[in-house]
C-alpha cells in the first residue's frame, strides 16, 4: 500500500529529526554544565540557580525526546511489519 | 564566546531541532492518517487497527515533542535573562559580551568617585577649574571666583562703608570750618584787646 510507504517515509524523517534533537539536547546539557561551573567559580548565586534550573529543564526535555524516539521507532517497526505482511 | 553564550547557542539549536521534529511528527501523523483512510477504503481490518494504534502513538509523540520544545524555549528565555544580568556566569572565558558591558558600566559608575578622589572632577562652588573637591580649604594658585550672593554682600558692605566715610568726612569738614571760625573769632578778639590795651597805655 503506497499510503503505508508514505507513512513509513514520514516516520523515518521524524526519527532523523528526533535523532538531531537528541544530540542537540545532550550538547545543550553539556554546555549548561560549563556555565554552571563558571557561575560556581564566580560565586554567582543567581547564575548557579538559573543554570541548575535550565539543566533540569534540559534533562527533562532530553528524557522526553528519548521516550518519543523509542515510541516512534516502535511505530516505524509496526508500519514496516504491516507493509511486509 | 563565554560558557553562557555557548549554552544559549546550544539550547537555541535544540529548540530548532525540536521544532523541526514537531513539524516532522505532524507530517508523520498526517501520513498515517492517509494510510488509515486507505486501509478503511480497502476494508483491511487488520491494517486499520494497527494504523489507528500507530496514528495515536505518533500523535502522542508529537505532542510530547511540543512539550519538550516549550521546555527548551523556557530554558532559553531563562539563559537570555541570565546573560542580561552578566556577572560570573558569562565571565568564564573573560570575553563574554554581557561581562564586558557589565564591567564597563561599573567602571563608568565609579568614574565620578575616582575623579573626586584624584581632584580631577568638577570644581566646587568656591573652587577652581582644577582642584575639585580637594581644593576646598586648601591654598592654591588658582584664581578664586565668588558667588553672586557674596558679591552682593560685598557691594552692600562697600556702600555702607562709603556712605559712612562720606558722612564722617562731611562732619569733619564742618567741624574744621567751625573750628576755623572759632579760631578766627578768638584771634580777632585777642587782636582787638591788644589794640585796646595799647591805646589805653
Amino acid at each position: 500500500m503506497a499510503a503505508v510507504d508514505d507513512a513509513i517515509e514520514a516516520v523515518a524523517a521524524l526519527l532523523e529529526r528526533l535523532e538531531e534533537a537528541r544530540n542537540a539536547s545532550a550538547q545543550a546539557v553539556e554546555q549548561t554544565d560549563g556555565a554552571l561551573d563558571a557561575a560556581t567559580a564566580y560565586g554567582n548565586q543567581e547564575g548557579i540557580a538559573g543554570c541548575a534550573q535550565v539543566k533540569d529543564d534540559l534533562e527533562s526535555a532530553g528524557n522526553q525526546i528519548n521516550a518519543v524516539y523509542d515510541a516512534v521507532e516502535q511505530a516505524q517497526n509496526t508500519l514496516l511489519a504491516l507493509r511486509d505482511s | 564566546m563565554s560558557a553562557l553564550d555557548d549554552t544559549i547557542t546550544a539550547v537555541r539549536h535544540l529548540a530548532e531541532r525540536l521544532d523541526a521534529s514537531r513539524s516532522a511528527g505532524a507530517r508523520a501523523v498526517e501520513a498515517t492518517s492517509d494510510a488509515l483512510d486507505a486501509a478503511t477504503a480497502f476494508g483491511a481490518e487488520t491494517h486499520i487497527a494497527t494504523l489507528v494504534q500507530v496514528h495515536d502513538d505518533l500523535a502522542e509523540a508529537t505532542q510530547t515533542v511540543g512539550a519538550a520544545d516549550e521546555r527548551a524555549r523556557s530554558a532559553l528565555d531563562r539563559l537570555v535573562t541570565l546573560r542580561g544580568d552578566g556577572g560570573g556566569v558569562n565571565a568564564s572565558s573573560g570575553s563574554g559580551r554581557a561581562n564586558r558591558s557589565g564591567r564597563a558600566r561599573r567602571r563608568s559608575s565609579g568614574g565620578a568617585a575616582r575623579s573626586r578622589a584624584t581632584g580631577q572632577g568638577d570644581a566646587g562652588t568656591f573652587g577652581n577649574s582644577k582642584g575639585g573637591w580637594r581644593s576646598w580649604g586648601e591654598p592654591s594658585d588658582h584664581v578664586a571666583t565668588f558667588s553672586p550672593k557674596v558679591i552682593a554682600y560685598g557691594g552692600t558692605l562697600a556702600g555702607v562703608v562709603g556712605w559712612t566715610s562720606g558722612v564722617l568726612a562731611g562732619v569733619a569738614t564742618a567741624t574744621g570750618v567751625l573750628a576755623a571760625d572759632v579760631t578766627a573769632t578768638i584771634y580777632e578778639k585777642r587782636k582787638a584787646a591788644k589794640r585796646h590795651r595799647e591805646k589805653g597805655d
